[in-house]
């Protein structure tokens, strides 16, 4: 066999055209199903292992799906809201822990976390670099988050605002970046995390503004009333918050109702998890709460019913390559027959005559079977953030 | 290597005639030439004296070795090592450079070893037929006459018993005829060789003892 080698590296190069087009068959015929069937096999470890790190979530009623892939990847189309004293009633419950989440907007296109500072260790998360946020205005962002927007504490990062032609939504607010996460390899990367009351605020139920009895500016004041002063459209609200306004920021109603996404439920014992559970059972009930692991696996089943297809597809595709590489191999024993014959009277074996076209295809499909398994780890490697955070 | 037959008979498939030898004696190390009109058995008989083709009747001998009664494999492994057959289409592989070329009994049979001594005789041989610096070129790449001598290097260079040729010097000005007359001359006395050769060309037989002519050697099939 060894011996045979020379003759045929000198018949593919001799032939490259044949050679190439073989081996660009016979790739993207192996590349296909490998990297389906890795990047599939990574969406379901990523997704159940996300699901079992998060026993309960508990949110307004409405999709199961929408609500698992919010609470959990933080989609910031929120299926609704919930009042944040669901959140207190889960923990006045005595049966689990729980961490009210408010996600609905984005900074530089990263979701803004609203939670509370028992969601880092829960979640396994350790501060890098810096601290976890301790004033309104704080952040703590993501490792990807950092290294995507080069941020360091003490850096500002701005949320998006909502909508640029609408005078009454939010207002952009500038955060200070207090702290880099640990990578965590998780959605948890690219998000970006606040106290909820800094949330809120860029939600717009709290606000800072200058002191209307003390402002300088006559402009900002409407009317004075016996009891109070009203504002004009003019006064100054605050889209940063520092240590001289901090004080001017307060919020408007009942903070029971200021609105949540969701709640991640962490339960003392599976006993605890069924009760709570049982709880949001029942028509009376406004709220919903699942189990991640059981939405994900219905999730999956509707990914691995679209991967039989895709594996049939790949097989019909690889018996057409097959049949073509065949055809090929087929033409070039007729082409070859001369060569054949040659070695032949020259006292060449019929096993040898064997070896040498088995050899060829042999090292056709090795050749073609490295670059597909070269190129799936690439795409594996290259999709593989994007299936952590399925943030698309 | 000697060469006997006896009553030899071949049937050409679709033929109504048959190639009948009654009787041939070559001594080991002679030198014989096969001349006669074109289709009259030359060739067959070469290619049944290598073995490629299997008689229907009578005996024929190689040294000790009748060839006939060889299995398949014996009869390639007898043919590769101690048989030099030098085409008269050269039959040589045009996606190997010369080298490879004349190295290629020794890549496709395990009983044939690559050796230094087997390196230098090859370069030796290369160099005796005037196509030393063409070692690195593709066959297609070179003259017929060149191609030529590339089959004849690869023919002597097992250094075998018996050297069957066929027509060598067809493609060949009358200057290189000699010369390659003269290689196979030297290279198949200097190993004991026996020589058979095939030729049209008249002129090139003084330099052998024994010619055969093949004028009376077909014989019509009964109806």
């Amino acid at each position: 066999m060894i011996k045979l080698l020379p003759l045929i590296r000198h018949y593919l190069v001799y032939h490259r055209g044949k050679t190439v087009t073989l081996t660009i068959c016979l790739t993207t015929a192996l590349y296909l199903p490998l990297t389906v069937h890795s990047l599939v096999e990574m969406l379901q470890a990523e997704m159940v292992r996300r699901a079992e790190a998060t026993p309960i979530v508990i949110g307004p009623e409405g999709s199961r799906f929408d609500l698992v892939l919010h609470a959990l990847y933080f989609h910031t189309d929120a299926p609704g809201t919930i009042p944040r004293k669901a959140a207190a009633g889960v923990g006045d419950s005595g049966y689990a822990a729980a961490v009210p989440l408010f996600v609905r907007y984005r900074a530089r296109g990263h979701p803004i976390v609203g939670t509370t500072l028992e969601y880092f260790p829960l979640r396994g998360l350790d501060i890098g670099r810096g601290h976890l946020p301790t004033l309104l205005g704080d952040c703590v962002v993501g490792w990807q988050v950092a290294q995507r927007l080069g941020l360091s504490p003490g850096d500002r990062l701005l949320s998006d605002p909502e909508n640029v032609f609408d005078l009454g939504g939010a207002y952009p607010l500038d955060m200070r970046v207090t702290g880099i996460l640990d990578p965590a390899h998780s959605p948890d990367d690219h998000a970006v995390f606040v106290d909820l009351k800094t949330a809120w605020i860029i939600e717009g139920i709290g606000h800072g503004h200058d002191d209307l009895d003390e402002t300088a500016d006559p402009e900002s004041v409407l009317r004075t009333e016996e009891d109070r002063t009203v504002a004009s459209p003019a006064l100054r609200t605050h889209t940063r918050i520092t240590p001289e306004n901090l004080a001017s920021f307060h919020f408007h109603g009942d903070p029971g109702e200021f609105p949540l996404t969701a709640i991640l439920a962490f339960p003392h014992d599976p006993r605890s998890g069924t009760l709570l559970l049982g709880r949001y059972v029942g028509e009376e009930s406004r709220l919903q709460a699942l189990r991640p692991r059981e939405v994900t696996e219905e999730l999956l089943g509707m990914v691995v019913q679209l991967k039989r297809f895709f594996d049939f597809h790949h097989a019909l595709m690889f018996a057409v390559v097959g049949l073509f590489v065949a055809l090929v191999m087929l033409l070039s024993l007729r082409l070859r027959k001369r060569e054949a014959e040659t070695l032949f009277h020259l006292g060449c074996s019929r096993g040898t005559l064997f070896t040498l076209q088995a050899a060829e295809l042999l090292i056709l499909l090795t050749v073609s079977a490295v670059l597909a398994g070269a190129a799936s780890w690439t795409t594996v490697q290259a999709a593989r953030t994007w299936v952590q955070t399925l943030s698309g | 290597m000697r060469i006997g037959i006896d009553q030899l008979g071949f049937e050409y498939p679709r033929q109504t005639f048959r190639l009948h030898i009654p009787e041939l004696s070559v001594a080991s190390g002679e030198r014989v030439a096969f001349v006669g009109p074109s289709g009259s058995g030359k060739t067959t008989l070469l290619r049944l004296l290598a073995g490629i083709y299997l008689p229907s009747a009578g005996h024929l001998t190689l040294g000790d070795t009748a060839i006939p009664e060889l299995d398949d494999a014996a009869r390639r492994r007898f043919r590769i090592t101690r048989i030099g057959f030098v085409f008269q289409d050269f039959h040589l592989i045009d996606y190997l450079d010369v080298e490879e070329n004349i190295r290629l009994p020794y890549r496709i049979h395990p009983a044939l070893k690559w050796t230094s001594d087997v390196a230098r005789r090859s370069e030796a041989l290369a160099e005796a037929t005037g196509i030393a610096d063409k070692r690195r070129r593709r066959v297609d790449e070179l003259s017929q006459g060149e191609q030529q001598r590339v089959a004849i290097c690869r023919a002597l260079l097992p250094e075998p018993g018996l050297v069957l040729a066929d027509e060598p010097t067809g493609n060949l000005d009358p200057a290189n005829k000699e010369r390659i007359l003269e290689i196979l001359f030297r290279e198949t006395r200097q190993h004991g060789a026996t020589l058979v050769m095939v030729t049209h060309d008249r002129d090139l037989l003084s330099g052998f003892p024994q010619v055969i002519d093949f004028q009376n050697f077909q014989t019509p099939l009964p109806e």
